[in-house]
């Protein structure tokens, strides 16, 4: 009898003890250098603002080209430190696992790198790259990327719509010392640290550098879309966000349209404050945005060191690459609210610089208009033959 | 020639008209009062940076001019402290 109890507990102790292993293992997180679950790894520092991009071009890549995007947010400066310096990444990353639906998962999953970790292979600047204090490297090839714009954003109760360079200027150079009405609580004033390329970014076409921002510095950006939408006085309450991160917090907050300097009358990013064009960004009527910027060391030859990275970067600057890829390249960017550069009328060569006219040889702004708003006043085409003058792109009679 | 000049003034306002507007709910006492302010016109083929940011454009757009009481009296910034 004592030996048939003793042999039950015994089984029951075992079932215990192998649940437990079993949700040990279900809730650990995977190692980032699992060949078989995260094949093909491309490791990247990147913005956070650029994550909605990971997630839709890392999905994408995982399921045709089974290509697996590992990556970390942090500040431009910071992910240019990391590369420059061939700093390693460890620690806990983000990556896209097999079967993973963005849209489903809008958080994705963790996987843990063991020291000393990995050398990053791609890093991103959403800012011109002097406007971090590290020179880059002569063995640095830098890929200019997508367009991302900026915004003022105030809560979606501020009575507040549109904001000036010059109060800019004195709400985040100065403060409530600024004396700009109504935002005159430091405590409301929600912005990054000096590393974020938010604050560079739009530091450049106010005048104010990032050092000298008043006010809360949030950051992660997220953190600061929420914050803002909690303020406790939304008249008061002003920060500043990607665009395409506010593109996803437009429920509870508001862009305010902005007048640069020697500009009559304040633009939005897109031609209306509920559009999703950017319209104002590809004209040049709106002034906060910068080109992202795509980064690689190079070998002796001058070649980046890893090929797979290179072509993730292709893809997502929109380059052609051989063999094709199996998707629209160009769908991943403009669904997070990112501009390619075929789809801009206007450039700029400096932060917050002059803009000046331009013309992508390949111009895709008949299929952004397409994706990005669902109409287009362009034709559909197959080919070029069926367009009267222009070229067939991307399925659209493009001006040439 | 006097019809030409008409016909030329017609198609300037016009151009006014329909190239600024402003945000919806704006009056149209409103919206030609900003025509008589300072940005008399927008620019209808824009090559340098300040005719590309007053370009003619269909975008809903604000104009505000608010009071800051630390502008110079000259309208210049004064340096961030």
């Amino acid at each position: 009898m004592s030996r048939f109890v003793l042999s039950f507990f015994q089984c029951v102790i075992s079932i215990a003890l192998l649940c437990l292993e079993m949700v040990g293992r279900v809730h650990a997180q995977p190692s980032c250098d699992d060949p078989v679950n995260l094949p093909n790894p491309v490791y990247l520092s990147v913005g956070d603002t650029q994550i909605n991009l990971m997630r839709e071009l890392g999905a994408k890549l995982r399921t045709t080209e089974q290509i697996t995007l590992i990556w970390r947010a942090a500040g431009s400066c910071t992910n240019l430190d990391t590369l420059y310096g061939d700093l390693r990444l460890s620690g806990n990353l983000s990556y896209i696992p097999a079967g993973y639906d963005p849209q489903t998962t809008p958080t994705p999953p963790v996987c843990t790198l063991a020291a000393p970790g990995v050398l990053v292979d791609v890093a991103n600047s959403i800012v011109f790259l002097d406007g971090c204090p590290t020179p880059k490297p002569n063995d640095v090839l830098d890929t200019l990327g997508p367009v991302q714009s900026f915004v003022f954003a105030v809560p979606l109760a501020s009575s507040q719509s549109a904001i000036t360079a010059e109060e800019a200027y004195f709400v985040f150079g100065f403060g409530m010392a600024g004396q700009v009405t109504p935002w005159l609580d430091n405590s409301l004033l929600f912005g990054r640290p000096t590393t974020k390329g938010t604050v560079i970014s739009i530091g450049a076409s106010i005048g104010v550098p990032a050092g000298k921002w008043q006010g809360v510095k949030v950051n992660l950006s997220q953190e600061l879309a929420s914050m803002l939408s909690a303020a406790p006085n939304p008249d008061r309450a002003l920060g500043v966000l990607g665009g395409e991160v506010y593109d996803s917090y437009r429920t509870t907050l508001k862009a305010l349209a902005f007048r640069a300097y020697q500009q009559t009358r304040a633009y939005w990013p897109d031609s209306t404050l509920s559009g999703f064009d950017k319209q104002n960004v590809r004209d040049g009527h709106y002034h906060l945005w910068s080109y992202t910027h795509w980064l690689q060391r190079t070998d002796a030859l001058g070649k980046p060191r890893k090929a797979l990275a290179q072509r993730v970067v292709d893809i997502l600057v929109g380059n052609s690459v051989q063999p094709p890829a199996l998707f629209e390249p160009l769908d991943s960017t403009v669904r997070v609210g990112l501009i390619p550069r075929c789809a801009m009328k206007v450039q700029r060569s400096s932060e917050g610089g002059d803009f000046s006219l331009y013309r992508s040889d390949q111009p895709c702004g008949c299929y952004f208009d397409s994706r990005a708003t669902g109409t287009t006043r362009c034709s559909n085409c197959a080919d070029s033959s069926s367009c009267s003058g222009g070229t067939c792109r991307h399925g659209f009679c493009e001006e040439r | 020639m006097e019809r030409v000049s008409i016909a030329r003034c017609a198609l300037f306002l016009l151009v006014l008209q329909s190239g600024c507007p402003d945000v919806a709910g704006m009056s149209n006492e409103d919206h030609l009062l900003d025509l008589s302010a300072s940005d008399l016109a927008c620019i209808v083929s824009p090559r340098t940076h300040v005719e590309i940011l007053n370009a003619c454009t269909n975008a809903q757009s604000i104009e505000k001019r608010p009071v800051l009481p630390l502008l110079r009296s000259d309208g210049t910034l004064p340096p961030l402290p």
